[in-house]
């Protein structure tokens, strides 16, 4: 699947180089919209449909729901930093 | 944004009251997979605009791999944090962190290992970093910059959350996403098994 997606993204990229007009980065910009919002929807319809997760929400949700945040957080506060040196170090 | 809190929340209540039919399952599936491939080719395309996006890696070298490595530990340390204030272990929080946003396998994955309930909560957990992704992305990009809004992503920043990151940064973002996303994808399974089993 991976590897699927990273030759749609190169097929996606090559096609965009070919046609090189405003059209063709009007379509990219379309197909991108369109594709997110339907994708969004579909997996809002199989996350609502999960029926042990509606179980067991209740139960471990905040749990869950607080260890995403801090994993999240983590991520940003700790790469927001990585990037911040990188520049710097870009600049000296 | 608007757009996409309505898409994902019309989607759960659909889902959640029942009316979608079960027996079009497989047609879910593949509407799902096919909207991910629409999607991805719709970035390619852009990207084939944004030639400063690509100039950005090519200066960055093998620094590019300094911020899904900082993403990890980043996303590791906050659930080590949780587990000093939760009766969860830390054990157990760095293996459903490990995750990375990626809810199918870690899930299963913690599950196949022998801890069923573990694994529900790894897929929760990481259901719920994708959709905080979603939801947050754009405030992030704007105050913490590129690299923290590509890390908020993990392993969803090649997929899901890749059009959200073309979107908020006029395509700057998608090179550095998907590179950040592959290894994250790459170091979901040895990092669940690693935390779930010898730590």
């Amino acid at each position: 699947m991976m590897w699927l997606l990273l030759a749609v993204l190169a097929l996606g990229f090559l096609v965009g180089r070919l046609v090189r007009s405003g059209l063709a980065r009007r379509t990219g910009k379309t197909l991108s919209t369109v594709g997110l919002l339907f994708l969004l929807f579909a997996m809002g319809v199989r996350l609502g449909q999960e029926e042990f997760l509606r179980m067991k929400l209740a139960s471990f949700g905040l749990s869950a729901l607080s260890l995403a945040f801090a994993a999240g957080a983590g991520a940003v506060v700790v790469a927001g930093l990585a990037e911040r040196m990188v520049r710097k170090r870009k600049r000296l | 944004m608007i757009g996409i809190v309505l898409s994902l929340g019309a989607g759960i209540l659909f889902g959640f009251s029942g009316l979608f039919p079960s027996t079009l399952e497989g047609f879910l599936e593949r509407w799902i997979d096919v909207s991910l491939y629409v999607l991805v080719f719709g970035v390619g395309m852009e990207l084939a605009w944004e030639s400063k996006a690509l100039e950005e890696i090519r200066s960055l070298g093998l620094r590019v791999f300094l911020l899904p490595l900082a993403a990890m530990v980043g996303s590791l340390s906050g659930a080590a944090f949780v587990a000093l204030c939760s009766p969860m272990t830390l054990r157990e929080c760095l293996a459903v962190a490990s995750g990375f946003g990626w809810y199918s396998l870690s899930g299963v994955l913690l599950a196949r290992l022998g801890n069923p309930s573990l694994g529900l909560f790894a897929f929760a957990t990481n259901v719920f970093r994708e959709i905080l992704t979603l939801v947050n992305l754009e405030w992030v990009y704007r105050v913490f910059g590129g690299w923290a809004a590509v890390a908020l992503g993990g392993a969803t920043s090649m997929d899901t959350t890749l059009g959200v990151l073309s979107r908020v940064s006029g395509g700057k973002l998608v090179p550095l996403g998907v590179v950040s996303g592959v290894l994250h994808s790459l170091c979901v399974a040895p990092c669940v098994m690693f935390f779930s089993r010898f730590l």
